[in-house]
């Protein structure tokens, strides 16, 4: 297994260096450079030249690669243009924010997509199953910032205000405002409040093609011969289904988690900015328009190398459930 | 009271294309320690009659039909609640499955899946089950089955998977074991073993066993009853020697006239016309009647079927034949046919159409250590001649590079290295145009009727694009003309012209096939276990046309096949391949009664005989162990670690054996022991 | 003749007839009640003679069909008895859900192209906003109006033009590309593969909206440029998915057999490997539609996709946000003409799947 996962991590090396080029190579095709954004009436000329020259554009092209590539790599992301401060600053105060909304996402996605996927399989071309085939495939084609909004709007807006539920979730921000007054009990209360609606919004489109999935692997395993065998023990058939079945159904539903990371981080950016969720999409959203390009380039950057890492998670998880890999 | 007795047993499937009557009114019975067969074509039923019993079958589609009945001791088993019915199953009953491969669950350890049934039980704690655990395996012959224990199925053979599977069975100790076709995905001396294991524990255990297969030799070999399935049904049933020494229906006859044999050598099989028909159309009246040669208006009716048949002692038929003297007479003569003319290989001066020497196949393969490339040694060092007219049998187990050294001499994978001639022209360095002359002399049949053609093309579309791509026939009439031709050179009709190969049955499929290396009007063909994948009956017509074709256009043959029989029907010389080498070649008549290497001599032994009694047979000779991985084969002579030898010492790990002279006609043998012994 | 649909109807074919018979209505409706509106068409800009001709099309298409529909069975085939399309279409056609989805997908398309015949307003033009602002559903506008007393219900429509025209052109240019490379990168193997494959991993760790929004920082946003990126962005699927359909196919035996028979190799690719990896390839870019039209939503939600006054479903959801208690009608109706569009392209994806696998049939 170690060797397994030692190959993946030395393949992974120059996949980040590919990434690094890319976002490299975007910036030096686009139109104009970074400085060209600024231009506004009250600067002159010489004083772009000299923030052209402070900034290493006067360079030739494979002269701002290396450096590129050695700043990316040493994790030096420049100075904000907005912020004046340094980038690495900036993104290492939110990264965790952003961390724990899709980890809290993800988490909730696979965990009830796997039940309902199992239990879709089980009671299969059943009622039951049908019903939350459609219902699945509905929310499976819904954009999750949409969803957001129609969560915000019953769950926040219209029980609140109009119907007075007793319980209603925060939609907007990481904590209330009086937030540094709350007794530490009420500041975790507060905070997972606020985590409800984004994460739900974000989990339950991803749940959806992830409880298809699941279906589909389930049905294919217990089609299996060693199913077959399993039955022909005596074993009950609960244990047929949750010890000879799940662990192979799950097999395909890790190499989701690869492929599903990047869709997470898409969806971040989006939920972020529905709910002022202070993450990296929003931040990355914000630089556009304002177009600071060292924090666009590296939220870039960042986004991709936490995808290549989530991909050595899925390898891991994919060696511990799978012997044939394990004892490769 | 018998120990399993199923009547009346009918398992339906709803399926698009209507109540597929999967099985439909069978009853036998098994007594203790008895084994009794079941034998028939695929599609026959003899899965699902296996699976009713287990009540296994999926319902839906399937469905037991109300009116059978099964009784296991004094137990009706159709009757238990699902509960109860768990508990028969593993305790009572057993059943091992066909394919190893996929038998086993892949994620969990061989010790932990035999485990799971002991702890079942109750009577045996965690610690108390391994150690139980560990000593089945050593039961059912697993080397180290302490260390075994603990590895997952991917990492054993098929034959040791097949004995997990066995030993799981045999966990709690069941009075009745069901095998279904337990050795059907093996080579055949690893099918030795398992037969022999199987037979062992019936012994020691007094199990009553039911074995499902299609292997009549199978059959003969360790069962006491037979029972014949055909369409759903029971066709006969007796004893072993009742059914292979008098059949009475006429599908058993079929059966076994289909059926090449060990012990005579071209002679033109007679097979049983037609295909299984589908399960949701059964024909009415005798359900044989559409294939059977003596079919008269009688069988119109369906014939009798014995109400209380496949008790011990009782022999059943369900045919009119019987009550017929003067028809079943007549039946008897026609049985036996006379032998057709063979092939008539050339005169031994002419030079031979395929000459192959010293010929290489090594396949890379990534190491897991770093900087140690392995490679695999698929072929290695393989030479032989064909001359014209001749066919050369090529056989050997699996794995043994047999199927690489067919593709590496038609070029359609690159040879490592050795030479390739062809009517003299050297294959190797050829490129371009000559390389698209020898396409047209040379040509190949392969195995997998589904796989060797292309689904979205109908038969005309691909035979005409190899006439129009040869310049054979460029007008749109004569193309036509010649593909009609051909499929009635290879017995197809007109009308299956515009078909699409998934409407063909596999037996027809081969025969497309048979008919796409036929356009080009080649000199040479090879064939890939083109029978391997059909049932008896269908084999016996492909090899039939195989053998017609060759006397009416001289073509040559390089047949493959891992099936010995097949190749002693079809073979004037025969070479025998173990890992990669030819260890022996010699005429036919030569190989099969005078074999020498020990390899060759243990592979005979280990066929299983039609001939249940009768036929003098030499002792078995039972390989111990695997055939070892072709990346990493033994030192010297590749078969000394299983070599029975008694010779057997430290020269034969020193180098490779040469092939030597070892008999009369060019009969030569790769063994160094056999030097100063006398050739027969 | 003059009612399509109704020789379907006799003939058992009760919902397809009867679809066929409220569109032709439908159609033959418009033009009645709108005909000074087509009048001045004929002379309008280009996509208000699309719109004309559209309409004219689909009123021909309405008819031919008729027209077979009345001949007998065999004669109605799309294919040759029983090709493996024939067999895909016939197992297609039992599958209702997916066909009652296809034809929604058809239905939109359609009323996308003929928005500017049916729309009740100009999607730009602006209410009087004291007394037309942010009303709620009623007969005269019914899905309301927005914040700029614009109605919703044209503007939904207009919408449809732009996220469907995108997401259809988008998924072309990326099933082109990725077909394209995926095929070589199959057949040449070795170092163009290793290449290409590694290309595709790099890509495809980029969460895509990400990769897009960086991109189009740097660009004026037109609709041009999202169609371009986002064709460009989503290759990599196809290109994988493309691979591994060729390499199993070429390890099919008819492909030796075909080499065995010394055809050519781009007799080989053509004839023999496209046809046969040309199923998943029409799966997914049935599903793959879907899931751009999601995507230029949330590129338009952020206000990086299509810029205004052009309508799009995204921008009109992210329209909504400021009044959404007050006035949920902006945000909802277009969320919701996006989830109807992308679930008819998932079901009659699935459909698709489930009526070209092999494994169904032999």
């Amino acid at each position: 297994m170690t060797v397994f996962l030692l190959r993946r991590l030395v393949q992974a090396v120059p996949i980040v260096l590919g990434i690094a080029t890319l976002v490299f190579f975007l910036l030096a095709l686009a139109p104009g450079d970074a400085v060209s954004f600024l231009v506004s009436p009250n600067i002159t000329p010489e004083a772009l030249e000299q923030i052209r020259r402070n900034m290493g554009l006067d360079q030739p092209v494979h002269i701002r690669y290396l450096r590129w590539m050695g700043s990316m790599l040493t994790g030096d992301f420049g100075i904000s243009l907005t912020r004046n401060e340094p980038v690495r600053d900036i993104i290492l105060a939110i990264l965790p924010n952003t961390l724990t909304l899709s980890l809290s996402a993800i988490l909730l996605a696979f965990a009830g997509g796997i039940l309902i996927g199992v239990f879709q399989a089980v009671r299969h071309n059943r009622l039951a199953d049908s019903a939350l085939s459609v219902i699945g495939l509905f929310f499976y084609s819904m954009p999750s910032f949409w969803l957001a909004l129609m969560l915000i709007l019953v769950f926040s807006l219209g029980a609140r205000n109009l119907w007075e539920w007793p319980i209603w979730f925060p939609a907007s921000g990481m904590t209330s405002v009086d937030y540094p007054f709350m007794s530490p009990g009420e500041q975790i209360r507060d905070r997972l409040a606020h985590l409800v609606l984004p994460s739900l919004s974000l989990a339950l489109v991803l749940a959806a093609g992830i409880a298809r999935y699941m279906r589909a692997s389930m049905l294919e395993v217990i089609r299996q011969d060693y199913v077959r065998t399993a039955r022909s023990k005596g074993l009950s058939e609960f244990r047929v289904i949750a010890r000879h079945a799940l662990p192979n159904g799950l097999i395909p539903i890790v190499t989701l988690l690869g492929l599903y990371l990047p869709t997470f981080f898409s969806g971040a950016v989006l939920i972020e900015t529905v709910f002022a969720w202070p993450g990296m999409g929003r931040l990355v959203v914000d630089a556009i328009f304002q177009r600071d390009y060292p924090v666009v380039m590296a939220g870039t950057f960042i986004f991709a190398v936490l995808v290549v890492i989530g991909n050595l998670v899925a390898d891991a998880l994919y060696a511990i459930v799978d012997p044939r890999i394990r004892y490769e | 009271m018998p120990l399993l007795e199923v009547t009346a047993l009918r398992t339906h499937f709803d399926t698009d294309g209507g109540t597929a009557r999967a099985v439909d009114g069978v009853s036998f019975s098994v007594e203790e320690g008895e084994t009794v067969g079941i034998v028939g074509e695929s599609g026959c039923g003899k899965t699902v009659t296996a699976l009713s019993i287990m009540r296994l079958v999926p319902e839906p589609p399937g469905r037991i039909l109300p009116g059978a009945s099964i009784r296991l001791r004094d137990r009706e088993l159709l009757e238990l609640p699902d509960r109860a019915m768990r508990e028969v199953r593993g305790r009572e009953v057993a059943m091992v499955f066909q394919e190893p491969m996929t038998s086993l669950n892949p994620v969990l350890t061989v010790g932990d899946q035999i485990r799971e049934a002991l702890v079942l039980d109750g009577r045996l704690d965690g610690r108390r089950a391994r150690r139980a655990a560990v000593r089945l395996l050593g039961e059912v012959g697993i080397p180290d089955p302490g260390t075994r224990y603990a590895e997952y199925p991917h990492q054993l053979s098929g034959g040791m998977r097949q004995r997990i599977m066995i030993a799981i069975a045999l966990a709690l100790e069941p009075g009745l074991l069901i095998a279904d076709e337990p050795t059907t995905a093996l080579d055949v001396t690893i099918q030795a073993q398992i037969l022999d294991l199987i037979a062992k524990l019936r012994e020691r255990r007094r199990m009553g066993v039911l074995l499902i297969t299609h292997d009549l030799g199978v059959v003969a070999e360790v069962a006491d009853r037979v029972l014949v399935m055909y369409a759903g049904q029971i066709v006969e049933s007796g004893t072993v020697r009742e059914i292979f020494l008098s059949p009475r229906h006429p599908y058993t006859r079929g059966l076994l006239a289909s059926l090449p044999r060990l012990s005579v050598t071209r002679k033109r099989l007679s097979p049983i016309p037609g295909y299984v028909p589908d399960a949701a159309a059964w024909p009415d009246g005798c359900r044989f009647r559409p294939r059977c040669p003596h079919a008269w208006e009688k069988c119109g009716e369906p014939p009798p079927a014995s109400p209380s048949g496949g008790r011990p002692g009782e022999r059943t038929v369900r045919c009119w034949l019987p009550d017929e003297p003067e028809r079943r007479g007549a039946a008897a003569r026609v049985a036996t046919a006379a032998p057709a003319p063979g092939g008539k290989p050339a005169e031994a001066e002419e030079p031979p159409l395929l000459r192959v020497r010293g010929l290489r196949k090594y396949f890379p393969v990534r190491s897991q250590r770093r900087g140690n490339r392995a490679v695999v040694r698929a072929v290695d060092g393989v030479s032989f001649e064909i001359r014209r007219g001749e066919t050369l049998g090529l056989v050997g187990e699996s794995g043994c590079g047999k199927s690489t050294a067919a593709r590496a001499i038609l070029r359609l994978i690159e040879p490592t290295e050795g030479a390739i001639s062809f009517g003299g022209d050297d294959v190797r360095s050829m490129n371009g145009d000559a390389l698209r002359r020898l396409r047209r002399q040379a040509q190949i049949i392969f195995q997998d009727p589904f796989g060797s053609l292309n689904p979205r093309m109908t038969v005309e579309d691909m035979l005409g694009e190899i006439l129009k791509v040869h310049g054979l026939a460029t007008e749109r009439n004569t193309r036509r003309r010649r593909i009609l031709e051909l499929l009635d050179i290879v017995g197809l009709l007109p009308g299956h012209a515009d078909r699409y190969p998934h409407e063909f049955s596999g037996g027809q499929r081969q025969r497309i096939g048979i008919a796409r290396a036929l356009s080009v009007e080649p000199e040479l063909i090879i064939c890939d276990e083109p029978v391997s994948a059909l049932d008896v009956s269908v084999q016996a017509q492909v090899l039939n046309l195989l053998r017609d074709l060759q006397g009416e256009l001289g073509l040559t043959y390089l047949f493959i096949s891992h099936d010995l029989a097949v190749i002693r029907h079809v073979s004037d010389r025969v070479a025998v391949m173990y890992l990669g080498r030819i260890v022996e070649t010699a005429s036919v008549t030569r190989l099969y009664r005078h074999a020498r290497h020990p390899y060759t001599r243990s592979l005979l032994s280990a066929i299983p005989r039609t001939e249940p009694q009768g036929a003098a047979r030499a002792e078995r000779i039972l390989l111990e162990g695997d055939i070892p991985s072709p990346a990493a084969p033994p030192p010297g002579c590749h078969f000394h670690p299983r070599c029975w030898h008694p010779g057997r010492d430290q020269a034969c790990t020193a180098g490779i054996p040469p092939l030597e002279p070892a008999g009369r006609r060019g009969h030569r043998a790769a063994c160094i022991k056999l030097r100063g012994e006398s050739g027969a | 003749m003059l009612l399509p649909g109704l020789p379907a109807i006799l003939g058992g074919r009760v919902a397809a007839g009867s679809a066929a018979l409220l569109l032709w209505i439908a159609l033959l409706a418009t033009a009645f009640l709108g005909w000074e509106r087509f009048l001045r068409a004929l002379s309008g800009t280009w996509d208000e003679r699309l719109a004309l001709a559209t309409w004219a099309l689909a009123i021909l298409l309405l008819a031919a069909w008729s027209r077979r529909e009345g001949r007998p069975e065999r004669a109605r085939r799309a294919w040759p008895a029983r090709t493996q399309w024939a067999l895909a279409w016939e197992a297609f056609r039992k599958n209702r859900l997916a066909v009652a989805a296809a034809a929604v997908v058809v239905l939109a398309y359609l009323l996308a192209l003929l928005t500017p015949l049916l729309a009740p307003f100009d999607p730009a033009l602006q209410g009087e906003l004291t007394t037309e602002r942010l009303l709620p559903p009623s007969s005269r506008h019914p899905l309301g109006t927005d914040q700029f007393a614009r109605d919703v219900l044209s503007r939904v429509l207009y919408g449809a033009r732009i996220s469907m025209t995108i997401g259809f052109v988008a998924m072309s240019i990326s099933m082109t590309i990725g077909t394209l490379l995926g095929a070589v990168s199959g057949f040449a193997g070795g170092r163009v593969d290793t290449v290409i494959m590694r290309v595709v991993d790099m890509v495809l760790s980029f969460p895509r909206l990400v990769l897009l929004i960086a991109i189009i920082a740097f660009f004026e946003p037109s609709i041009f440029l999202i169609v371009a990126v986002l064709g460009l962005t989503q290759w990599p699927h196809p290109t994988r998915l493309v691979r591994g359909e060729v390499l199993s196919i070429r390890e099919r035996e008819f492909i030796q057999a075909g080499r065995a028979l010394g055809l050519s190799g781009a007799r080989m690719v053509l004839r023999h490997v496209v046809p046969n990896a040309l199923a998943p390839v029409i799966v997914a870019a049935t599903l793959g539609i879907g899931d751009t039209i999601v995507l230029e939503a949330g590129l338009s939600f952020l206000g990086l996709g299509v810029q205004p006054p052009t309508p799009s479903w995204g921008t009109m959801v992210a329209d909504g946000r400021d009044n959404l208690f007050g006035a949920w009608w902006i945000s909802t109706f277009p969320g919701l003409a996006i989830v109807l569009v992308v679930l008819s392209f998932n079901i009659a994806g699935d459909g698709l799947r489930d009526a070209l696998d092999p494994r169904s049939r032999r």
